[in-house]
């Protein structure tokens, strides 16, 4: 799979979040020419976002809706490599798995199960992600997956602390939304 | 006993369906017993990178920025290598620190590793991905360097323990060792066991990918230079 479908899914799950959770959010259109990791400043920028106002429904003690959202997102961009047509005696030699599109152009081989992949190209700079004004609907999401803000046993709890009464978690898991880097820590 | 730090190799984000459900983030910790000649990732023991050592809470410090992506699609972390039960201690540590996130825990393992370490992660892991290298034991030996034993063990105690649905065995095809059908035999072996989850794919050259050190080169040459030999012999 390619940066750039790894990171149109990736939007798409982040467009889902926002969706669900009343969250204002617009998804930005990448510029970047040539392939990526699949994310990059802007795009960690608005996982933070996404992270911080759901923190803050927590905490207002509204719903909010994460678990099993996006299930299936990510398998249905996902690139398959198709094992039973491969000759690999003849694979052996001859540049690996899928080095090259149809334009000719060399590509970096899809990442195997458990393999390390050689780096490719790191974009780097400072972005924050500023929604146009601040989202203070108070309707609840409807998605079957929703718990409460307390989260209940049989649920579970998409809160990463647990979930308790003051916002802060049971047990000794650091606060993750609100340890966010801000975005021109990045 | 805890241990203090797990020497990674590398971590690796936002993997999508290839190591477990969803969207996954591998990490590669150092050293593995077997010596598997087209090891797709020697660098986790030919010493050719010191790894950098990673504290319980310095590792999920480095992986949390995932947390909406593993939540929303059930996806999580996937422990790989090298031979991450080399580390079970640690793994323990940080999976029961950090079972309340409600990420999946995957490990990919060859199993080739005591029992104990074993022991120590299965009630925290989601899917079981194994390495099986190979049914047989001569060609097992011949292919990974380690012992069949340790292995064959590992799995059947494994599967006893957590049952074949928590399991998929990866079986390769391993160039100029198997011949014919051998790694579809070799499926067959396993689900005549009981095993229901198969990923039958093929080996390539891991030096078509990346840059590997003379050290995998000699190491894959163990497995390559009869074949090579024999080739020549059948051409001449
Ligand atoms: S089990 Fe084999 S392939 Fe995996 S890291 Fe060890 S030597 Fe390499």
């Amino acid at each position: 799979m390619k940066g750039k479908d790894k990171c149109k899914a990736l939007k798409e799950i982040r467009a889902k979040i926002a969706e669900e959770n009343d969250i204002e959010y617009v998804v930005s259109e990448c510029k970047h020419k040539g392939d990526c990791k699949g994310t990059c400043p802007k795009c960690e920028a608005e996982l933070i976002y996404l992270e911080k106002e759901l923190e803050k429904r927590r905490s207002l003690g509204k719903r909010v809706c994460v678990t099993g959202l996006a299930v299936g997102m990510a398998a249905t961009v996902a690139g398959c490599t198709p094992a039973s047509v491969i000759d690999p005696i003849v694979e052996f030699f001859g540049g690996g798995i899928g080095t090259e599109d149809l334009a000719g152009a060399a590509q970096p081989p899809e990442p195997v199960m458990g393999e390390v992949e050689p780096p490719i190209e790191t974009l780097d700079g400072e972005v924050e992600y500023v929604p146009d004004s601040e989202n203070s609907s108070e309707e609840d999401c409807s998605g079957e997956d929703c718990s409460e803000e307390n989260g209940s046993e049989e649920n579970g709890s998409e809160d990463p602390n647990g979930g308790s009464e003051d916002g802060k978690g049971d047990n000794d898991i650091p606060d993750l939304a609100g340890e966010a880097l801000p975005p021109e820590e990045f | 006993m805890d241990e203090a730090g797990l020497p990674i190799l590398a971590i690796q984000r936002l993997r999508m369906t290839t190591d477990g459900t969803g969207v996954t983030t591998l990490i590669c910790s150092m050293g593995c017993p077997l010596r598997c000649r087209l090891c797709i990732n020697p660098a986790s023991w030919d010493k050719t990178v010191p790894g950098e050592i990673l504290s319980v809470d310095e590792l999920y410090e480095r992986v949390k920025i995932d947390n909406l992506y593993f939540l929303t699609t059930n996806g999580g972390l996937t422990f790989g290598g090298g031979e991450p039960l080399l580390h079970s201690a640690f793994l323990k540590s940080f999976m029961e620190k950090y079972r309340e996130t409600n990420w999946l825990f995957n490990l990919e393992s060859s199993l080739n590793v005591s029992r104990k370490n074993l022991d120590d992660v299965i009630p925290y892991i989601h899917d079981f991905i194994i390495d099986t290298k190979d049914f047989n034991e001569e060609r097992y030996k011949a292919y990974t360097g380690g012992e069949y034993g340790i292995f064959f063990e590992n799995l059947m105690y494994l599967k006893e323990k957590v049952g074949p649905d928590r399991i998929l065995l990866r079986i390769p095809v391993i160039p100029f060792l198997h011949k014919g059908n051998e790694a579809e035999e070799n499926r067959a072996e396993f689900e005549k066991l009981g095993f229901t989850r198969f990923d039958v794919f093929p080996y390539v050259n891991p030096e078509n990918r990346k840059p590997i050190s003379e050290k995998a080169k000699e190491n894959r040459e163990i497995l390559l230079k009869p074949a090579k030999e024999e080739l020549a012999k059948e051409e001449s």
